[in-house]
Parts: C-alpha cells; structure tokens; sequence
C-alpha cells in the first residue's frame, strides 16, 4: 500500500474518549484538514448547534458538495451523501421532498455552493425548502489548490489571479436574501458561541436558512496573500469583525483585510414550499390530494 | 415482392389548423381502439409547414401495428392544400376523399386510383356549424371504409356530451350527412376496409404518456424534471397524477438539478424518475456517475429526438445509444434499455424500475420522439398481476445474528474494524443490503469517492479493484438475468440475420414477416436490454450468420458498430439520419440484397 494517495494514519490506543464520539465517525479520524483550518471550528459548532435544537439524529441527513468543507458530510455520524460537485442542494431538495419528516443540513464551501451550484443556491432559496445551508466561506477553492472563487475578495492573489482578482465577489448574505432566505447571518470560525447559536436559530427555523461562516485557508489564502498563520488570520477577525444584528444585508459586502459585518441579518416568515404546495393542492383537488406518506419506518408528517 | 396485406389500413387526414383535423383523428382513432381495432398513429409534418397545416395518419390492422406501412391508403384532404402536400405519399391506387371540385387544375396529377368528391364545408354549414366539417369527413369514412357508425355517435356523445347536447346534435347530423351524402351520390370503387375490431376495449396513450403511466404503476412516487421536446409530456402526466397518489413532482431549474433531486429522492429510498431528451442527457452523465458509485437506483428516460444541439427537435432519430450506453466518466455501469413500441413503454419502464431497485443501478430508458408523440393502442394493463419488485431493507443485526461479515481486506490495515453496516458489503451478486435516512443505527455515508465495504472513502489499489469487481458483478448479474431475453423471428439456420433496435425493431419485424410470407431465407434477432448486451444469446443466435443487416435511425452506425465490435459480426449498415423512422419498404431491398450475397460488408 505504498502509493496510496491518503496514507492512514494508525490509530493510537487512547482510552480518553473523544468528547465527541457519538456524533462523529471516529474511524475517520484524524480528518484531512490543514492545522489551523476553519472546518473543525465549524463541525464542532453544528454538532452543538444539533444538540441544542433537539432533532431527532436518526431523523437528520448531512449532504455536502466537493471541496475540502464537502469532506463534513464524511465525519458527522449522521445519514449522509456526499454529492457531485455544486449539486448539494438538489440531492438535498430530492431527499427533503420525498421524506418530509427528515432534517436536511447542507453544508459545503462558497465555490460548491456559489459557483458551480448557484443556480442552484438561487432556486432553492427561491422555493424556499426547507433546508439549513451553512456555507462556510474561505475565500478561495481551496481542495483544488487555491484558484479564484466567486467571492475572493479584490485585489486578492489566486493561483488563477496572479495579478490580482479584480472580478466583483458576491456578498452572500445579500444575494441568499433577495432571493428569499427566511434565515441569514454572518459568523466567523472565531466568534463559536454566536455561531453555535445562529446555528440552532437556523435549524429550527422552517424554510430556507442560510448560515456563512467565514474561516481560515492558512495554507492558501493566507500564505499566497502574506497574511500569515491561520492564527493571524483569527486575530484579523477578531480586530475586525462588527458584529452588528440586523444590518441591511446590502451593505455587508466583504473588502479585502477590511472590517467586515458580522451578525444575525435576517429572520422572517415566509411559507415554506411544503406549506404553499400544500395549500395550493388542497384548494384546487380537495379530498384527491394525498399527502406524503414517508418510507414505513418513517412516520407521515407532512 | 409480396401483396399487399389489405387488412391493414393506413388513412391520414389533411387540412388546415382548426378546421379539426386533429380532433377527428383522435376520435377516429379513440373509437376504434374503444370498439377493440389495432391502432397506431403518427403525427407528421410535411417538410413545409405554411398556413397551420395540420395532417393526422393512423394506421389500424386485426394484430399489433408494428409500423406505418409504406404506403398511404386513404388521403382525406380538406383543401387543395391538403391534397397537394400529401399526394406524393399515396399508392397510386390510394383512395382520396376531397372537398374540391373534380375538375379543379392539379398541381399533382394522379395516376390511378378511386376518388371521391364530398362537400364537407356546404354539408357542415347545412348541419348547423362550419366547424363540424370533420365530422362530415368522418360519416363518409364511415360509409366509405365501412367503420361502423355507431360506435362513432357513441364517441361524439362522450366525447361532447359535457359541452352541450346542441354541439353533439350538430355532430351527429354532420356524421349523418356525410354518410348519406356518399350512399345517395357514390358507387364504391375500391376494396379498401377497416377490419372489425375483436370487441377487447383498448386504451388510446401516446408513448410519453405510455412511461408516465407505467412510472406510476411501478411505484414511482417522485419527479424531477426540466422541459424539453419531445420529453416534456411526461413531466405534464406526472405533475397531474402524482400529488394523487402521495407522489411528489418538481420542475427543476435545469437537467442537473432534476437528476440530482432525483438521486436525493432514491436515497431515501423513494422510487424516482427523470425524462429528458439528448441535450439534457448530455448534462445528466456526471451524476449518474455518482449513482453508479453510490449505487442509487434510478430512472432516466431519454426521448431521442434528431441532434446534435437544438437539432430537430420534433424530428425522430436514435442518436443517442453511445452517449446512454458510453457516455461516462470512468467505468460508471447503467442498464439501457429501449421500447419499441407504445406498448412496449409501458412494460419497459416498469421493468426498469424494477431493475433499478433491485440492482441499485441507474437505468436508462431510450425512447423516441417518433414514439413520444405518436398515440396508439394497447391492451389495458393487468394491474393486478403486473410485476412490480419492493425493495427490502437492511436490518438491525440481533445478537443471534450479527452483521453481514466483511474480508480482511476492507478491515485492512489502519482502518479499526468498527461494529458500523457495511452499506457496500461484497458479496456473489454484488448486491448489497441498503439502509435509508431515519433507521436508527444504520446511518451510513453515501458518497461518490471510492469507498470500502462501510461506505469509507478508500484509495488503496486493492481496495479499489475489490469494489470495482462487486459493481462489475451487480451488472453481470443484470445480464444474466436477461441474457436470454433475445427475440429471434424467421429461420433460425438462415445465413441472413437483420436486427435493430427501438421503433426501428417493429420495422423491421415487419418487413421481416413479408420477406418470411415469401418465403425468404432470414432471421430477425432483436436483443430485449442494450446494456448490457446479452452477449451468450447473441453469439448463439448470429452464430453461423454470414451477413447481418443492421438498421437504425442515425448517421453513424452507433449499434451496428455495437454488432461489429462485440460479435466480430459481417454488418451491413443500413442508416437514415433524416427525422423521419423507416418503413418497411425501405429495408426489404436489403434483406433481398443480403439472401443474393448483393450487400457491402
């Protein structure tokens, strides 16, 4: 097994138990992130963030796209589908329309979900599904070396702008609200108290929420910018970061090594696709609509 | 070359839009189906369509109608127009019904044949309405063709009797009329008759509404799907029937999504489908590479319609079979198969549902646009007896009976053997016990990395050929289950074998039973799934076979190439890439050729 792409790291005998045990995928550890990497912030915040909203774990589904955050799907001891690239959304729509009783988490990187998925990002926040995405924002496709990502801030250098990025980035949160998001908030992989509670607003909260985590690529945003550590990059947010609770999301775009917004931006009330599709099948069939009765093992609950 | 089997009839219908020549086609078409008649139509276009030509042929015969024919018998022209755009399609003893004045200056002189002058518009207007024309046209169908009367007043009466019993009078009078007009003013000159129907009621449905109906009796309770021609229609079935039967529907923002959301549905264990044509097909491959590795059961149904691109869209071609059967990434197994008539959509998309829920493997189904929106006849289907397999679930291990056990290879080295369920267990079949979202200590991580036995991602090269050998081994088992199922007609010792695929199949069974009514030394071999081939029955059955004709609807020879390459086979490809499906005709002179040894291999 010499010319193995992923060298397994032996398991050493340590009767400690991980304090996460139950809720990871512990044959999988250690995970492939880089030291000082955002993602571990960010998968121990769901975990809580799924402990406090109290679902149902065996009711919960975790589907993730490609690219380094694609890689939470594999560690969360939950059902869960790690998709094609870009396409975590409609795996997850698939998934929330045909069992209804599930919780759905999507979590994926900003070029999975932006990029190549942003048709997709769009329509579903549209429909409004239910569905929780948390998008976990490092500025760059960072699996695939470090090229240019629809929301690298400008001039910043890429594999791909050697020169500097000079392509406008999205401002997520804007764009997940104008297309109808009923839950949006900034976070960032330092603020985790804030974030594992945002989280859990987020998961309780029906329809389409939508939760950016901003967090460090040390190995390649940070190092091809001069930004130093990962850590550098923690304490960057933590000179930085505003918090600041329902600012218009227009005014929430992201310079580069500005201060940046961070908060809870929006939580309102809009009919989700079950309630409207509901609604509008029972107006016009009456007593001929059939709600959806989910796998046996399942019970109905739409 | 053999008679002509007058039992079968072939009439088309010719006018302008909205002077109802498509509702009395289907009426036509509708009662005889109804009164137990065999039946096929086909929606054609002449190659100008000026003016909102509308033209509608149905074919109908005492067995299965397996192809238009070649000819045209009965042209029923509304106008000139409808005359001069048709006429070149008629045999020259053809019988034409008109509405224009014999002595009209004809563009196309005809050279035989019976006609028959009847005033449809005037006899309409006397009826009460200029709009029943039709309806004079098919009185005299009637009575010309003896198409029994009565069963037509019955089809107007359901057919109008919601609207206003005033509209099914003037209906009625205008069948009248025509009818009386051609006893009081004809003498029958032709031998032309419509055979009488065997009194077993059939169902209308075109092909598309054929899958969407057959999807629905297979169990499957969830729809993906994007808009295209000529696939469309089964989108339109399935948002109507679905919500009734605890199914849910989405039209989703493009192909991808629609097969994503499709593979999301399959995971949770719900019978799924998505119905596209070429273009979205194309966009499609990349997931269902993942639904090969994931092993998620699914169905794709591709509607081929003449490409590449936006192509002819509402044109027929089977183009598509390399990119169904090759288009992967990578060695990504899916089942194809392709019906070859209306009927056959039906049975065929049943079957793939079943193929996919018991293999856990995508199955495409390549229908065609030439069967997509032709309607035609078929028995209703036995429900009752229908064979539709339910998927088992994996379940708890108990202490008596712990879980399935893994080799040593998947527990390797590094990797701790952990008590979790080995969702991609290897086994002789290949077909691993499945668990869905919600059963409590079954969760496991799909995934379209490489993986081991317990659904980790893995990259060592023992690994990799171990699990690779258990997807091969799921697809040899689809293939021997339907190794057999190869259909062979004609002369088994015959050094001629003719075989196709799709519609191009019924054509040729056609032009096959002429060639065996004269006597001619030839057999027809048509595989039942395209992927994988049914390789042990197709070397029996060409074995000893000098020259194979192959034939099909596209500019490249993608199946004979098939033929050649699997079997070392002697293929004569005869191709027709032009939007429009065979006729029997067309392939006789090859089957004659290839006896006197005439082809080019």
């Amino acid at each position: 097994m010499s010319d193995t792409a992923v060298t397994p790291v032996p398991v050493k005998e340590d009767t400690t138990p991980h304090p996460m045990e139950d809720w990871l995928r512990m044959d999988r550890i250690p995970h492939i992130w880089c030291p000082t990497c955002g993602l571990g912030i960010v998968v121990t915040a769901l975990v809580e963030a799924i402990k406090k909203s109290a679902f149902d774990p065996d009711l919960m589904a975790v589907v993730s796209g490609i690219g380094c955050t694609g890689r939470v799907a594999g560690y969360i001891k939950l059902d869960s589908f790690h998709t094609t690239h870009g396409r975590a959304i409609p795996f997850a729509t698939g998934l929330k329309l045909s069992n209804p009783k599930l919780k759905v988490v999507v979590v994926s990187g900003d070029g999975d979900l932006t990029g190549i998925g942003g048709n997709h990002f769009i329509h579903a926040a549209r429909r409004n599904i239910d569905l929780t995405v948390i998008c976990v924002n490092n500025f760059i496709y960072a699996m695939t070396g470090g090229q240019v990502a629809p929301t690298t801030p400008n001039p910043a250098v890429t594999s791909t702008t050697p020169y500097g990025a000079f392509e406008p980035p999205f401002n997520l949160a804007n764009l997940a609200e104008a297309c109808g998001a009923t839950y949006v908030s900034r976070w960032t992989a330092l603020h985790v108290r804030r974030l594992v509670e945002s989280m859990t607003r987020a998961l309780m909260k029906p329809g389409f929420s939508f939760v950016e985590v901003i967090a460090p690529c040390s190995t390649l945003y940070a190092r091809r910018n001069r930004l130093g550590s990962g850590l550098d990059l923690m304490k960057f947010y933590h000179d930085n970061a505003i918090i600041k609770n329902g600012c218009p999301t227009p005014e929430v775009g992201i310079d580069f090594q500005k201060p940046f917004v961070v908060g809870d931006f929006v939580d309102k009330e809009r009919p989700t696709w079950h309630d409207r599709m509901r609604a509008q099948m029972t107006a016009t069939l009456g007593e001929k609509f059939i709600p959806k009765v989910g796998p046996s093992i399942c019970t109905n609950c739409e | 070359m053999s008679k002509r089997d007058t039992r079968y009839v072939c009439l088309r219908i010719a006018g302008e839009g909205g002077e109802g020549v498509i509702s009395a086609g289907e009426l036509l078409t509708q009662v005889a189906a109804r009164l137990g008649m065999h039946v096929a139509t086909f929606k054609t276009f002449p190659s100008e369509i000026r003016g909102g030509m509308a033209v509608y042929q149905l074919r109908t015969g005492p067995d299965r109608v397996l192809s238009q024919g070649d000819y045209l018998d009965i042209l029923v022209a509304f106008n000139r127009e409808g005359y001069d755009r048709n006429i070149a399609d008629m045999t020259s003893e053809g019988v034409l019904v008109h509405d224009f004045e014999p002595g009209d200056n004809l563009p196309v002189k005809r050279r035989g044949g019976v006609d028959y002058h009847v005033p449809m518009g005037k006899l309409a207007r006397e009826a009460g309405s200029h709009r029943a024309k039709n309806m004079v046209a098919l009185g005299a169908i009637c009575e010309l063709f003896g198409f029994p009367v009565e069963g037509l007043t019955e089809g107007v009466r359901l057919k109008f009797g919601k609207k206003s019993e005033k509209v099914v009078e003037v209906n009625l009078k205008a069948i009248d009329l025509g009818a009386e007009y051609v006893r009081e003013n004809h003498e029958i000159r032709h031998e032309l008759h419509f055979s009488e129907g065997d009194g077993h009621a059939r169902v209308v449905l075109s092909g598309n509404d054929a899958v969407a109906f057959g999807a629905v009796a297979a169990g499957c309770r969830f729809y993906a799907g994007y808009p295209i021609t000529p696939a469309t229609e089964i989108m339109e079935y399935l948002a109507r029937e679905l919500p009734r039967v605890s199914g849910r529907m989405v039209q989703a923002e493009d192909e991808i999504a629609s097969i994503a959301m499709c593979i999301g549905a399959s995971f949770t264990g719900q019978k799924s489908m998505t119905a596209t044509s070429g273009p979205g097909l194309a966009l499609m491959s990349e997931a269902l590479g993942l639904a090969s590795m994931a092993e998620v059961g699914l169905v794709l149904v591709d509607v081929q319609r003449a490409g590449p691109s936006t192509g002819m869209p509402t044109k027929a071609e089977q183009g598509d079979l390399n990119l169904a059967i090759y288009g992967a990434h990578s060695t990504a197994h899916r089942v194809v198969i392709a019906p070859v008539d209306v009927e056959d959509c039906f049975y065929q998309t049943v079957n793939a549902f079943n193929i996919a829920a018991k293999y856990q493997i995508p199955v495409i189904v390549l229908s065609e646009q030439s069967l997509g929106f032709s309607k035609a006849s078929m028995p209703r289907p036995d429900f009752e007896n229908l064979d539709v397999f339910e998927e088992q679930y994996a379940r708890m291990p108990t202490d008596g009976d712990p879980w399935p056990k893994v080799d040593e290879l998947t527990v390797g080295e590094g990797y701790p053997m952990t008590p979790v369920f080995p969702r991609y267990l290897r086994n002789d079949t290949g077909i691993s016990p499945r668990s869905i979202p919600g059963m409590p200590g079954m969760e496991f991580r799909a995934t379209g990395l490489e993986h081991d036995e317990f659904a980790r991602p893995r990259y060592d090269p023992p690994n990799r050929k171990a699990m690779l050998n258990k997807r091969q081994a799921k697809f040899e088992e689809v293939r021997r289950e339907y190794g057999e199922q190869v259909e062979v007609i004609g002369d088994d010792e015959a050094e001629v074998a003719i075989t196709g695929w799709g519609t191009t199949a019924a054509v040729i069974r056609h032009a096959v039973t002429r060639a065996l009514n004269d006597g001619a030394s030839v057999k027809a071999i048509f595989p039942k799934i395209l992927s994988p081939m049914p390789d042990m029955a197709m070397r029996h059955h060409l074995h000893g076979v000098k020259r194979v004709i192959c034939c099909e609807l596209n500019d490249t020879g993608q199946y004979a190439n098939i033929i050649r390459h699997r079997y070392g086979a002697n293929v004569h490809a005869v191709l027709k890439d032009r939007g429009v499906p065979f006729a029997p005709g067309e392939i006789t002179p090859y089957i004659e050729m290839a006896i006197k040894a005439q082809v080019r291999i």
